[in-house]
């Protein structure tokens, strides 16, 4: 199933290609899209819990708004 | 204990801090650290574990073409950094083959052949038909093709940026309504200037180079719009001084050279949009060939009502 993050502080296709890469390193977890302009990143989870990819993205210095 | 190779290489590309997170986190997950990095200069400096010596680690070209499929190029390495003439012939060719990423660029090329050769049937037509009491009629010839040039080329750029409005940054719309604002308007403003005269082809050039500047720029706030509408007056007026002044002066061969080099241009925004904003989004290309011929059409009869009914100076081609 897809899940919709919506994320603050992207600003740039480098911030894209950055979630994305943090997001594809968790095991389970593939990234359909990220849209700085939206500020949402579509990912399919495959099981992997919520506060784990949360923590990954605000390591990264980004706020998850919703998820 | 692995000893460490220290690089030193300059990246193109990179523009922020996310950038020098994404060469970081490359970095590390090669087995390699990043030393320095520096986003304005794209300076860096790694320690990599050289593979070439049989221990663990990863070769610093395996490195760098990790850096290039993320968009980071080594400055100086010849092809396929950024800059470098032949991603644009790539780009060129995968719009002709017609590619998977490139498709909305294909169609447009479909309809811009298309129309062009419609409107050149059109065109000797009208040369057969309707202009053969014309005293020097072989002179509007290359009227006709300038114009058919302008109408095509204009209508291709204006649909394929149009695409992107949604997705422009403030840098890229500015350059939209830049380019978008000062071809056309020049390209109109020439033919109209040569034509009718000085007045006419600035008044015809101004107002359609900043009407079109101002539609396509507006797109990323007052700044694009400003840019659209200042290249649109810059250019129109411009076109039309350059025919009046060259009137004696081979005008034809100059409109010639500026025309294709107002064409390189589109081409060239075409390919920056491309590079900077991604693949063009499918859903927002709402032309298809009907509609895309009649925009180009309407664009045509403008110039040839006014070249052939419009007001005259006194001083005009031929």
């Amino acid at each position: 199933m897809e899940k919709v993050i919506k994320v603050r502080g992207m600003h740039c296709k480098s911030c894209e290609i950055l979630l994305s890469d943090v997001l594809s390193d968790i095991d389970g977890v593939s990234v359909i899209s990220a849209d700085h302009k939206k500020g949402a990143i579509i990912i399919r989870p495959n099981g992997v819990g919520e506060s784990k990819i949360r923590a990954a993205i605000e390591k990264e210095g980004y706020k998850v708004e919703s998820f | 204990m692995v000893s460490l190779v220290e690089y030193r290489f300059e990246l193109s590309g990179m523009s922020c801090g996310s950038c020098e997170r994404i060469i970081e986190r490359l970095a590390e997950k090669n087995g390699a650290k990043v030393k320095a990095i520096d986003g304005n200069t794209g300076k860096v400096v790694v320690e990599i574990a050289d593979a070439a010596e049989g221990r663990q680690g990863t070769n610093i070209n395996e490195f760098k073409a990790q850096l290039a499929e993320r968009g980071f190029f080594e400055k100086g390495a010849g092809a396929g950094q950024r800059g470098d003439f032949s991603r644009v012939v790539m780009y060129i060719s995968k719009v002709l083959s017609g590619e998977e990423n490139v498709t909305v660029e294909s169609r447009l090329l479909n309809f811009a052949l298309a129309s062009a050769a419609l409107l050149v049937v059109l065109s000797i037509a009208l040369y057969a038909l309707f202009m053969q009491g014309l005293e020097d009629r072989l002179a509007y010839v290359p009227v006709l093709f300038l114009s058919v040039v302008a109408s095509v080329s204009t209508v291709f750029s204006y649909f394929h940026a149009a695409c992107y409005r949604k997705l422009l940054t403030c840098q890229n719309g500015m350059m939209v309504g830049m380019a978008m604002g000062m071809i056309p308007g020049i390209m109109v403003g020439a033919i109209l200037g040569a034509t009718n005269g000085m007045f006419i082809g600035s008044v015809a050039g101004m107002l359609f180079g900043m009407g079109l500047g101002y539609r396509l720029g507006k797109c990323c706030g007052v700044m694009g719009a400003m840019e659209g509408i200042m290249a649109g007056l810059m250019a129109g007026t411009m076109g039309a001084m350059l025919s009046v002044m060259m009137l004696r002066d081979n005008l034809i061969a100059f409109l010639l050279m500026l025309f294709a080099s107002g064409a390189v241009i589109l081409v060239g925004l075409s390919y920056l949009l491309y590079r900077e904003q991604g693949a063009a989004p499918q859903e927002e290309l709402s032309v298809n060939l009907p509609k895309f011929f009649f925009y180009v059409l309407l664009m045509f009869i403008f110039i040839m009502a006014m070249v052939f009914a419009g007001p005259k100076s006194v001083l005009v081609y031929p």
